[in-house]
Parts: structure tokens; C-alpha cells; sequence
């Protein structure tokens, strides 16, 4: 039964990716008074993909032609360690989100060298700004997982998840809201939505994710957008699991809520990027600071408390 | 004051090279700036014109002839420096001590690719090349930028993508083809070529419209200069991703151009302005449909802009970014809403106050040429069109709405100006002896704003450099004719 | 042990055979060889040493039991020393190869000797006369190995400053020496333990170079041959963390400003250390600037065992040393790899500077891969084993975050993540630079791989990297069960041992899901034809070689934010004109340490010297006074 379990976690994550990203797209539409893409666009934007044949640039090496689908491996391992409704991922053990990071860090890795690697300008110039990000994205997430570690003195994902409930809302108020806060600026950042990137712009010189693929097409686009898909899913998870902390023992009404956290972590992710504008490049470190200084905040309550 | 000068080709004074060069940098040293500078190929040779708009408002002009080497003017007054490199693409003439000497619209099956290119040495300095083929659905044109990182050195605007040679073939064709050829010549700026044009024919036909055609065509001018700003913020702030401008201007843009096509069929006026008045009439239906979609879509539109000026993100962004200082915008000439963003007084409805801009006044304002002035100033000119458009619709006066054009005047030459959306549009035109267009210049405000926004970016981020362009929006097409 | 003494003492031996020798054109290859087999000797002694049980019994002979270490700690290290020396050795037969013939290199072959038996020697001594002669020993070979190019005025300002350094090191240890309460000098307890502790710290640390006594480091490496500075980067600096080390297995009862000192300093390295080399143009100062990290993180990992000990929580104070060595382990290997891929690419391109490099990847596809082995073992990243040392220090600092007192491992996850992020970075930057895009460079059309002998050591490195790794429990497992075999049987190993073998599974995972998704591509790719094209232009039509990204743009935004005085921003090209003529830029790297906080006082000291300079008059008469003053002194005191 658990395996069935389990596998059934792995195909809902692997074939409901692309819906969040929807959803985002539906309700930006929305706000600007359009009816909107369907949810289900980005299915067959990808089919279309995957069905192309590739064409490599004539300076790339090795590293380009296999970047995709390392990129694609190492978010696909992150996503299977995170924990599916009450349910623990696929791994799960002490310290795992420790692999989540630095998988997500590889696969950045993997992504700056394949961008520096066509040796256009463009792509370097994502390549460069998607490090310097990270430099600053980095603490963030490690203070809050610290935080979090600290309020349920448990240190893997699932035992995290598993310890958060209405009742530890009731006591940690203050702390948890300002993690949630942390965690939601740093799910923006990592899956490059407005502030922090513009997924929608045409502009070659103010892009971030999107340029670092400009050259990557057919196959190999569909696995790079896959696997931003999946980021953004491994983020809004830690969100939805701090907002709507299951708690029962039914697998399927515990899928629901977890599945409706989501949700409503897209809706206020499309709802951001609808009121908000960009953010100048140069600010972009002094927003993420200001997260990280809510997560210290966070850690500073919590200790404080005992 | 008349926004036109005509005359006998005789008047126009012939000097000699050393007297004409002096004579020149003497004006443009007393403030002038340079309306129209050109060459006409004679059989004698190759004879050099300029037109000057003085600081009085008086229009000065005289010519020379050209030898095969000039001394280039371009180190001491920026503004020349098209119109010289102009010149020596389309002569041969080569001005001595110009800094670029570039082709500017890479003509005979060249293109920007074979220009030289400012680079800054030093092997940490990249180069950014953007262009022709840009990622959205815009004019090609190419940018050579020289970055460290995200700061940008020096930008290089290279152009010519969309030569087409409409001042050679307006001449060559059918007098019933020139007036559309000159509308293709900036597509969106069709109004204020045609009506450019109108003046000039007018002029030399000197013939006088009725001012109720008049009026007729200032409203279209005011209707085009609402569209284009309101579609240009809404861009800007499409820009920045705040979408609730962006989305609500797109869609208020499309009504004030459907108000146009109710003026005359085609949404961008095309067809509207002939010489000597307008085609179609508007009667007091007509008037109280416009006028009332006309309050609709500002309404609109005041409520879409006013989100954009207490939006601090937004505001972050526009403002300090892309600045070009007065001293820099005098130097280059800068026209349009660009020039006055910078602090430059260049109205010419202002300056000149012809038909049907009588009573124009506008309030002065203290900007400092960065992204925000330029929307700012965009946004106090959306006001003034919608009154002006209100105004003249609410008081037109009867009369014929087309005159009768009769034949040009023989060997006589013909300049006219009129403020289009991006700044100031002249036309010259010479005529032979047997009254037949034998030469005719036109000159799109982008020809002077190019290297604003390449000054623009001295020293800027380059991801601002989008949200400069759009800030100053101006014609690929214009630029390349 | 009896093996490892005699190697030590071959090695001494044939040092000085090489003083002797004429230069043979062959010189170079046999002694590569002779130092690769002793070297190779010693590994295996020590290996079997440190994975047998018992093997650390005291010698029946009660001489060497008093003057010469066996223990775990010497074991450990020279362990590592074995495999550094062995790689280099195999390495210098083909790195050196160019200068054969050219001149001597006797003298070369004759420090090196030196230079690996004080080494081993220090290694095992007990007594610290014994030590102190083998350190000032280690410091003239490595001296005069790192002057080999003195014609350069760069290298002889390097030898200078790491001369100074050197000095100022041996001289405090004396100090620091004199301390300790046995009578024959041998290292025993002392009555001032934490005077011993600050002053062997500051002696230590000149050699091992965390911030602030770096600043020979970025100095010395470059300067050095390719073969040295991996030597001194693989090993060397690691000698100043075994005195460390050293010292606090001697100074009983440990206490907590002493693990907050190593952990701000080590914090400061790490951060700082990584920050200054992502300014670097040239990519040895790069590697050592990024050595000077990882010393930061391997004293973070030092500064949690000891902050753990006092508080009481010994298992997992044991698991936080684990951490260190097993980070100084492998930061030992991927280290020299890296080092020696500078080596080779010097050797081929004649030229290590970023920006002047470009495109190697397709002329030197051997030399890029391990290349990319060692970069992501140095940032970091999981797969390769620079992961599993800091993986381990998270493991602590998680452990211990609900602890009262447990504001330190705060510190050490910000610390250890925040490196990781710019180690990325920076490595990403430095890949990318050298290997990716066109060749910038035309003469470099004619370079190729390096020859086997430097290609071998090369790759089994990196095997070890990978494996060490793919699976970190098995060197966990064969490095430190024989520290202490009863502790093997505690929660807190069975934990870690359990946690490392849970990475391995995920390992799995991840390979599984790479080799389904390239097998999924290569299906679908197999009905669609894939093209060769060239990157996006804009329909620009001509190519331009100088729109690849620079190195120096790929850092700029993240050194300008955290350029403190603005300088670097100030020497930007202005361009005032509105249609320029020239205009040029080039990027300054200054060594802050050095220029705003060394050089000034170094300055100002000479100064103030220089007023005592009246001493020296010349005459002897005063000399003979000085002497009698001194006598007079003494017996006064005597009295």
C-alpha cells in the first residue's frame, strides 16, 4: 500500500508541474480583464516542444548538448525527496533538504555553464545575474529551514511537514507567518517571477531564466521548462505546507489540502505579479536581504521564546 | 507666426564654402538649431542648403556650394552629425574631422554590419549586439553596446534596415502617389508627414485653407499624439511588469484609434489630410459620437495612468534612469517630448502658434530628462490634446472643407514644420522651372533623437536600457525613409 | 611505521644525492619516479595503518616512543600527505618537462627532496625542537622551490613576503613552545594553556593562511611552479591545521573563546576568502584565494567541535572534527587536481590569465573534464566530495540548533552556505572563462592535452573526488573508525553513517532519473533531425568574438556590491564625449589586506626601526660596550 502510495505521489508531482504555472497565467489574465490561456496551455506547449529536433550552436561544447537533461535529473531527484500531502517523498531522511538545495544548486550550476557555454552575451548576462542571485537566495532558504528546524526539532522535510499543525500556528504565530513571508519572496526569486524576473517580457536584456535557454530548442527547451516547472513546485510546497498544515491520516483528504495550498500559493503568486512591478536589477540583492532579515527575525523570536 | 517659409530658389543665398561654414557654425553658436541640412546634386556640382531655426523663432537659410572635402562642424555642434554623414553618403563628400563617419542608411546592399564601431580597449570589456532582429515584434535596428557586467559604457545606434527610398521615388511618381508614399514614410506618424506635406503645397501653391479644415486637422494631429502616448505608457509600464496600465492603455489606444478610423475610415489617418484641407467632413453626429468616445477613453485612461504615478515600484524604476541633462539635449537638438523632458522650450505649436494653435499655452515644467520626465511629460501632453480636441470640436467654424489646388510656383523652394507626436517634422521641397517637384527632403524628429537615446545610456544598467528606448520611442522607419 | 621511517629517511638522503649528481637530461623522470615510489610506499603503510585495527601500538622502542608521534593524528595526515606527494611526483615528470635540459634542476630535486622529508619528519615529531627544526627546514626547501623563476620581480616580492611570513610563524612557535611544562621540550601539557593555544594559533596560522595571515598565500602560489604550489596547496597549509590540531589534542580542557575565535576566523576566511577571488583575473591567485576558503571552512568545522565539547556534547563534538578532516581530505584532493589543471593549461597556453584564455575545452577535452571534476568538488556540490565535508558540518549545526546555547551553529550554516553560493559563483565564472565559447586567442590553435604523466595523477584524482563523493560513507567509514573504535559504536555514527548512505541512495535516484531522460531524448531526438546552427545573433549576420561574456562582466555585479570604498566602480572609463575616440579599462585587483593594512605598517615599522638605526654605528668600541652591558646583565640577573 505504501508503495502504491508513493507512487501515485511521484505521478500527481510529475504530471501536475505544469498546472501551477497555469494557474499564475489564468489569474494575471484575469486581472487584466481578459478571459485568459487555459490551465492546461503549458501541457501542449510542451508536447509541441518535444516533438522538434534540436539544433545545437556551433561553439558549444559537450556541456550544452548535455545540460538538459541533467538539469531536468536534478530537479526531478529534489522534487521526489519533498513530501506529498501527509505522505514522506520518495527519500527521506535527516537532512534532506540539504539535497534539495544543493541538487536545485548543481542544476544552476549546470544551467550558468550551458548559458556560458554559446557564448552569446545575452545568455551570460542571465548566467551572471542567476549567480548573483543565488549568492543571495541562499541564506534565505537555509535560515528558514534552520527556523523551521528549530520550532519542530525535526531536521528532514518530512518530519518538518509533519510536525507543522494548527496548534503550532497557535503558539508560533508570529514566526511562522514571517517564514511564510521569507519562503513565499524566495519561491518569486528562485522561480524568476515578478519581482525579481518578468516571465512574460520579450526583452533579451532584462531576462534572467528565460534568456539562459534562448538557444536551447526542441527536446531540449520542453526538459529546461519542465524542470522550471518543477522548481516552482518543490518552492510552493514548502509554502503550502506551512499554510495549510494537514492533519489527519487520510491519505487522499490530506493530497486535497496539500494540493489546495498549491493552489492558492499560485493564486497569490499571479495576484503579485499582477499588482507589482519589476524590480530594478540593482535592487534585487536589498529585496532578498530584506527576506533574509524577516527569517532572522523569524529565528530570533523563536529562540528568544526557548 | 507662419510654420512655413517658401520663395524663389534665387532668395536663398548663395555663399561661398569658408563664408558658408562660418556663417553657420556662427548661428548654431548663437543657439540655433539646424531645421534641414542637405545636398542637391546640380550639373555643376553639388550644391549644400541648411535651414536654421533660430532662437527669435525666425527661420534662416542659405547654401553653398560643396567641395569634395569639408571640414566637418560635428566636434563643435553634435546636432550636425546625421546630416552630415547624410550628406556624405549620398554625395560622396567627405567631411574632415567628423568623429563617425558612418553610412546612415547603408544604401547599395550594405548593411549596419559594415560600419565601424566605437570599442572601449580592454579585454574585460564585452560587447553586447542587439539587433536587427529583435525578440519582440519591433523594427530592426542594431545596438552596439560596450559593458563591463551590467554597466554600460557607450551605446552605438546603427541603423538603415528600413531604407526604402521614398525621397527618390516621391519624385518619380505620379503627383496621386506622393501623399500616400509620404504617409508610409513613419507609419504612425502618418498625420503629421501628410499634413506636412499639405503645408507645403499649400505654399507653393499659395493657396489658404478654410479653418474649418484647419481645425479638422488639428483635431486628427491631437487624435494621432493621444493614441501614440497612450499606447507609448501603457508600453512603458508593460515594461516594468506592472500589467494593470499596460493591459488598460493597449485597449484605450484602440479607441481613440477607432475614434480616427470615425473620422475617416482608416484608424490611422490615413487619407484624411490633403493638400488644401481634408477629405471627409464631420457633421453634429458625428461630432457628438466623437466627442463622447473621446470622454470615455480619457476617463479611462486617467484612471489607468494616474495607478502608474502613485505606484512606488514603478516610480523606482523610472525614476533617475536614462538621464540626458539639458546641457546634452541642447547640444544634440533634441526634439518632441524627449527635448522638453530634458528642460528644452521646443513646442514649435508653441514657437509658432499657426493654425489652428492659436491660443496653444502650456505650463512650464521642471524636468530632468530621466525615464519618468519623458512619461510625465507624455502624460500632461494627453491633457492638453484632449482639451484642444474638445476645444476645436465644440467650436468649429462652417466653411469648405477642400480647396482647389492650383500649379506650383516655378523654381521656387518650400519648408514646412509641424510638431508630430515625437517632435518636429520638416519637409522641403524645390520645384523647377516648370513647376514640377524636383527635389524633396523629408525629416522624421527621430533623425535628432537617435543619439539621445544612445547618450541616454552612458553609464546606465543596461537592463534599463529597454525602458529607455520605449521612454523615447522613436521611428526606425522615420529615421531610415 | 618502520616503513614511513624508512622513507623519511630516503627521502633526506636522496635529496642530498641530488646535490651531487651532474644534470642528466633524465633527471627530472627518475626522480619523479624515485619520489612516486617511496611516496607510494609510504601511502600503502599508512593506509593499512589507519584501516587496520591495533595498528597504533607504541614502538618496543622507548627512544622513538619519546621524540616521534604515532598516533591517529599523524596517521591521518600523512595519509594525506602520501597521496599529494605521489600525484605530484608522477605529475612533475611530465610538468617539468619543458625546462629539462634548460637548466639545472638538481637543485629543484634536491629541495623537493628536502621539502617532503621535513614534511613527514614534522609530522611525527614529538619533541618540539625536533618539530621547530623540520618547520624552518620545510620553509627554506619550500622557499627556494617557490623562487625557482627568480628572474621574475614578481616572484622574488612572493618570496620575500612568504619569507616574512614564514619567519614571523617559526618565531612565535618558539615562543609558544617554550610554554609547555616538559623539561626536554617535548609537546606535554602546559601550565598557560590558552597563551599556548592564541600564540600557536597565530604560528600556525601564518602557514595555514585564514584571514588574517593570508597574505602570503595569493603571493606564493603564483609565483610557484605549477607542480609546487599543488604541493603547497594540497598539503602545506594542512601542516599549520595539524599544529592546530596538535596543540589542542594537548591542551586538555578546552574552552569556549577558543572555539569562538576559530569559528569567526574561519567564517571570515571562508566568506572573505572566496569574496576576494571572485575579483581575480588570473587563475592560480584564484585557486589560492579559494584555498584560503576552504582553510575557512575546515577551522568553522574545528571552531563547532570545540564550541560542542565545552557545552558538553561530546558525540557530536567527535562528529564535528570528523567533518574537519574529512573537509582538509578532500579539499586536499580536489585541490591538487585543480592546481595541476592550472599547471597544464600553463603549460600549453603559456598563460593562466582569464581573459586571455577561451574555447579550451575543444583543444584540451581531457584537461576540461577533470577540470570540471575539481569545480564542482570545489563549490561544493553534491556528486563530488567537496559536498560531503560541509554536508557534515550541516549535520552538526542542525543537530545542535535546538540546543540553549546554540547560536554557533547559526553562524557556521550562514557561513557555510553563503561560501557555497559565491564558490559557485566564482567556479562557474572561472569554467566558463577558460573553457567555454570560442578560442579568443589564435595562437592558441596548436595546444593540446598534457602528456600522460601529468594526465594520470590528474584523473586519479578525480576518480578519488568522484567516488569519495558518489559515496561518502566509505571514506568516512575507512578514515575515522580507527579514531576511536568503541565510538563506531555510538548513535550519533550510526546516525551519520546512516545519513551518508541515504545521500548515496539519492545518488541513485538521480543517476536513474539522468540515464531515463537522455534515453527519452534520444528516442524522440531519433525521429527529428537535430541541426547545427550558430547562437543567436539577432540576424546580425557577421560573427563577433568580443560579445562573449567576459570574465571580469560575469562577477562585476556581485563584486560591486560587496566593494566596500567604492574603488572599483571609481576607475571606470568615463567617456565624456559625445562621439569618443578612445577609451580604455582595466580592471585592479588589489589585495586589501595586504595594501591597506600590512604594507602601511610594515612601512611604519621600518620607520621606527630605522630611528634605532644608531645602534649599528660601525664602531667596534660600541660593540664591545653592547657585550659587556649584556654580561653585566646577565650576572645581575644570575645573582
Amino acid at each position: 500500500m505504501e508503495n502504491i502510495k508513493i507512487f501515485f505521489q511521484i505521478l500527481v508531482i510529475f504530471s501536475l508541474a505544469p498546472i501551477l504555472p497555469g494557474i499564475i497565467n489564468r489569474v494575471k489574465a484575469k486581472f487584466a480583464g481578459r478571459q485568459g490561456r487555459s490551465i492546461f496551455q503549458l501541457y501542449f506547449d510542451l508536447y509541441k516542444l518535444i516533438n522538434r529536433g534540436m539544433v545545437y550552436p556551433k561553439v558549444s561544447g559537450i556541456i550544452f548538448k548535455m545540460a538538459a537533461p541533467s538539469v531536468l535529473a536534478f530537479t526531478a531527484a529534489s522534487a521526489v525527496i519533498m513530501p506529498f500531502g501527509g505522505q514522506s517523498g520518495l527519500l527521506s531522511f535527516s537532512g534532506d533538504f540539504l539535497l534539495i538545495a544543493y541538487f536545485l544548486a548543481f542544476s544552476r550550476f549546470l544551467l550558468i555553464l550551458s548559458a556560458m557555454d554559446t557564448s552569446s552575451a545575452f545568455e551570460g548576462m542571465g548566467a551572471s545575474r542567476e549567480a548573483q542571485f543565488a549568492v543571495f537566495a541562499e541564506p534565505v532558504f537555509f535560515m528558514s529551514m534552520l527556523t523551521l528546524s528549530r520550532i519542530t526539532g525535526e531536521t528532514s522535510v518530512y518530519g518538518i511537514f509533519s510536525k507543522l499543525s494548527p496548534d503550532l500556528w497557535i503558539q508560533n504565530a508570529p514566526v511562522l507567518s514571517l517564514i511564510t513571508g521569507s519562503l513565499f519572496i524566495l519561491l518569486l526569486c528562485e522561480s524568476s517571477r515578478v519581482p525579481f524576473d518578468d516571465p512574460d517580457t520579450h526583452l533579451e536584456l532584462t531576462m534572467i531564466h528565460e534568456v539562459m535557454i534562448l538557444d536551447n530548442s526542441g527536446t531540449d527547451l520542453a526538459f529546461m521548462l519542465y524542470a522550471s516547472y518543477l522548481k516552482f513546485w518543490i518552492y510552493a510546497s514548502f509554502v503550502s505546507a506551512i499554510i495549510l498544515p494537514r492533519h489527519s491520516d487520510f491519505f487522499f483528504s490530506d493530497s486535497f489540502i496539500y494540493m489546495s495550498g498549491l493552489f492558492f500559493t499560485s493564486v497569490a503568486a499571479g495576484v503579485t505579479e499582477s499588482i507589482m512591478a519589476r524590480v530594478r536589477l540593482l535592487r534585487v540583492p536589498q529585496f532578498l536581504l530584506a527576506a533574509f532579515s524577516i527569517s532572522v527575525m523569524a529565528f530570533v523570536f523563536q529562540a528568544v521564546k526557548g | 507666426m507662419k510654420d512655413f517659409i517658401t520663395g524663389n530658389l534665387e532668395e536663398i543665398e548663395f555663399l561661398d564654402r569658408d563664408v558658408f561654414v562660418k556663417r553657420l557654425s556662427g548661428e548654431l553658436s548663437l543657439g540655433a538649431g539646424v531645421l534641414s541640412y542637405f545636398s542637391v546634386k546640380y550639373k555643376e556640382g553639388i550644391k549644400l542648403f541648411v535651414f536654421l531655426l533660430k532662437k527669435s523663432g525666425e527661420i534662416e537659410f542659405f547654401s553653398c556650394k560643396a567641395d569634395s572635402k569639408m571640414p566637418s562642424l560635428t566636434p563643435f555642434y553634435p546636432q550636425l552629425h546625421l546630416f552630415e554623414r547624410e550628406i556624405s553618403e549620398k554625395t560622396g563628400i567627405i567631411f574632415e574631422g567628423h568623429p563617425l563617419p558612418n553610412p546612415v542608411r547603408y544604401e547599395n546592399g550594405l548593411t549596419a554590419s559594415s560600419g565601424s564601431y566605437f570599442k572601449v580597449q580592454g579585454n574585460e570589456i564585452h560587447e553586447v549586439a542587439v539587433g536587427p532582429v529583435h525578440a519582440g515584434v519591433i523594427e530592426p535596428g542594431h545596438f552596439r553596446f560596450q559593458c563591463l557586467g551590467e554597466n554600460v559604457f557607450h551605446l552605438q545606434i546603427e541603423l538603415g534596415y528600413q531604407h526604402r527610398g521614398i525621397e527618390n521615388a516621391v519624385i518619380s511618381v505620379d503627383k496621386k502617389r506622393m501623399l500616400p508614399m509620404i504617409e508610409t514614410a513613419a507609419g504612425d506618424t502618418s498625420i503629421g508627414h501628410a499634413w506636412t506635406y499639405a503645408k507645403i503645397t499649400e505654399a507653393l501653391c499659395e493657396v489658404q485653407i478654410s479653418k474649418r479644415a484647419s481645425f479638422l486637422r488639428g483635431a486628427a494631429l491631437e487624435l494621432e499624439r493621444l493614441a501614440n502616448h497612450i499606447g507609448d505608457l501603457g508600453a512603458l509600464s508593460g515594461d516594468v511588469a506592472y500589467l494593470p496600465t499596460a493591459n488598460f492603455c493597449g485597449r484605450i489606444r484602440g479607441e481613440i484609434l477607432n475614434i480616427t478610423a470615425l473620422l475617416c475610415g482608416n484608424r490611422f489617418g490615413r487619407n484624411f489630410i490633403i493638400p488644401g484641407g481634408v477629405e471627409y467632413d464631420v457633421d453634429d453626429k458625428l461630432i457628438k459620437e466623437i466627442m463622447s468616445r473621446l470622454d470615455s477613453a480619457y476617463e479611462d485612461a486617467v484612471s489607468a495612468i494616474s495607478l502608474l504615478w502613485e505606484r512606488k515600484t514603478v516610480l523606482d524604476r523610472f525614476e533617475k534612469t536614462g538621464i540626458v541633462s539639458l546641457e546634452k539635449a541642447l547640444k544634440l537638438r533634441l526634439v518632441g517630448p524627449a527635448g522638453r523632458a530634458s528642460g528644452i522650450d521646443c513646442d514649435l505649436r508653441k514657437i509658432f502658434k499657426s493654425e489652428p494653435y492659436e491660443d496653444f499655452e502650456s505650463e512650464p515644467l521642471t524636468l530632468n530628462g530621466d525615464v519618468f520626465s519623458r512619461a510625465y511629460i507624455r502624460w500632461m501632453e494627453i491633457k492638453k490634446s484632449y482639451k484642444l480636441i474638445k476645444n476645436w470640436l465644440s467650436r468649429l467654424p462652417q466653411g469648405e472643407i477642400t480647396l482647389e489646388i492650383g500649379p506650383f510656383k516655378k523654381n521656387s523652394f518650400a519648408l514646412a514644420l509641424t510638431e508630430g507626436w515625437r517632435g518636429e517634422i520638416c519637409h522641403v521641397c524645390f520645384t523647377d522651372d516648370k513647376g514640377e517637384i524636383s527635389f524633396y527632403k523629408i525629416k522624421d524628429p527621430s533623425f535628432h533623437n537617435w543619439q539621445g537615446l544612445a547618450m541616454a545610456l552612458r553609464n546606465a544598467q543596461i537592463s534599463d536600457f529597454p525602458l529607455c528606448n520605449k521612454s523615447f520611442n522613436l521611428s526606425y522607419c522615420g529615421h531610415d525613409l | 611505521m618502520i616503513i614511513i621511517l624508512l622513507v623519511c629517511v630516503l627521502f633526506l638522503s636522496f635529496s642530498f644525492l641530488n646535490l651531487f649528481l651532474s644534470s642528466y637530461s633524465n633527471i627530472n623522470k627518475i626522480n619523479s619516479f624515485f619520489s612516486f615510489l617511496l611516496s607510494a610506499a609510504g601511502l600503502f603503510a599508512c593506509a593499512a595503518g589507519l584501516i587496520s585495527q591495533g595498528s597504533f601500538l607504541p614502538f618496543k622502542s622507548q627512544f622513538i616512543n619519546n621524540y616521534f608521534y604515532f598516533d591517529y593524528l599523524s596517521h591521518f595526515f600523512l595519509l594525506i600527505f602520501y597521496i599529494s606527494l605521489s600525484a605530484v611526483s608522477l605529475y612533475s615528470a611530465g610538468y617539468l618537462k619543458k625546462t629539462e635540459g634548460k637548466k639545472s634542476l638538481n637543485f629543484f630535486w634536491f629541495n623537493f627532496y628536502l621539502l617532503a622529508f621535513s614534511m613527514q619528519a614534522a609530522l611525527i615529531s614529538k619533541n618540539s625542537v625536533l618539530f621547530i627544526l623540520f618547520w624552518e627546514l620545510m620553509a627554506f626547501s619550500s622557499f627556494f622551490l617557490v623562487m625557482t623563476d627568480f628572474h621574475k620581480k614578481e616572484v622574488r616580492k612572493a618570496g620575500f613576503i612568504y619569507m616574512c611570513a614564514n619567519g614571523a610563524g617559526a618565531l612565535i612557535l618558539i615562543a609558544a613552545f617554550s610554554l609547555y611544562s616538559d623539561s626536554y621540550y617535548n609537546f606535554s601539557v602546559s601550565s598557560y594553556p590558552s597563551a599556548v593555544f592564541f600564540m600557536t594559533l597565530i604560528g600556525f596560522g601564518l602557514k595555514a593562511g585564514f584571514i588574517p595571515l593570508h597574505i602570503w598565500l595569493p603571493e606564493a602560489h603564483p609565483a610557484a611552479p605549477g607542480n609546487i604550489s599543488a604541493l603547497m596547496s594540497g598539503m602545506m597549509i594542512k601542516m599549520g591545521i595539524y599544529g592546530i590540531l596538535r596543540t589542542l589534542s594537548l591542551l586538555s580542557p578546552w574552552k569556549e573563546s577558543w572555539g569562538w575565535t576559530i569559528l569567526i576566523l574561519g567564517s571570515l576566511s571562508a566568506v572573505l576568502g572566496i569574496i576576494f577571488s571572485l575579483g581575480q583575473k588570473e587563475l592560480k591567485k584564484f585557486l589560492a584565494y579559494s584555498s584560503v576558503e576552504n582553510i575557512g571552512i575546515i577551522l568553522i568545522a574545528l571552531g563547532l567541535a570545540i564550541l560542542l565539547n565545552c557545552n558538553g556534547y561530546y558525540e557530536l563534538s567527535v562528529i564535528a572534527l570528523f567533518a574537519s578532516l574529512f573537509h582538509i581530505f578532500n579539499h586536499s584532493i580536489f585541490k591538487n587536481l585543480l592546481f595541476m589543471s592550472a599547471g597544464a593549461i600553463a603549460q600549453s597556453a603559456s598563460t593562466l590569465i582569464f581573459e586571455e584564455l577561451g574555447g579550451l575545452s575543444k583543444k584540451m577535452p581531457y584537461t576540461a573534464f577533470l577540470f570540471f571534476i575539481g569545480a564542482s568538488a570545489a563549490s561544493g556540490l553534491p556528486l563530488f566530495n567537496g559536498f560531503a565535508g560541509e554536508f557534515l558540518i550541516y549535520y552538526v549545526s542542525f543537530s545542535s540548533i535546538g540546543f540553549k546555547s546554540g547560536t554557533f551553529s547559526v553562524f557556521a550554516v550562514l557561513s557555510v552556505s553563503l561560501t557555497g553560493a559565491l564558490a559557485l559563483a566564482s567556479f562557474a565564472k572561472i569554467f566558463s572563462a577558460l573553457f567555454h565559447g570560442g578560442l579568443k586567442n589564435e595562437n592558441h590553435s596548436d595546444i593540446k592535452d598534457p602528456s600522460l604523466y601529468m594526465l594520470l595523477p590528474m584523473g586519479f584524482l578525480a576518480f578519488m573526488s568522484l567516488l569519495a563523493g558518489l559515496i561518502p560513507y566509505l571514506p568516512f567509514k575507512l578514515l575515522f573508525s580507527s579514531f576511536n573504535f568503541a565510538f563506531t559504536q555510538s548513535s550519533q555514527w550510526i546516525s551519520v553513517s546512516k545519513y551518508l548512505l541515504m545521500t548515496t541512495c539519492s545518488y541513485c535516484a538521480l543517476i536513474m532519473f539522468f540515464l531515463a531522460f537522455y534515453y527519452m531524448r534520444k528516442r524522440i531526438s531519433k525521429e527529428n533531425e537535430t541541426k547545427e546552427g550558430i547562437t543567436w545573433d539577432c540576424g546580425y549576420g557577421t560573427s563577433l568574438p568580443s560579445a562573449k561574456y567576459s570574465a571580469a562582466s560575469f562577477s562585476q555585479p556581485i563584486t560591486e556590491f560587496f566593494s566596500f570604498d567604492g574603488q572599483r566602480s571609481r576607475s571606470y572609463p568615463k567617456i565624456l564625449e559625445y562621439f569618443p575616440k578612445s577609451a580604455f579599462y582595466s580592471g585592479n585587483t588589489r589585495a586589501v589586506f595586504y595594501e591597506l593594512f600590512y604594507a602601511p605598517a610594515a612601512k611604519k615599522i621600518k620607520k621606527a626601526a630605522s630611528r634605532l638605526s644608531f645602534i649599528q654605528s660601525g664602531q667596534l668600541r660600541f660593540y664591545i660596550l653592547y657585550i659587556f652591558l649584556t654580561l653585566a646583565a646577565l650576572l645581575i640577573w644570575k645573582i
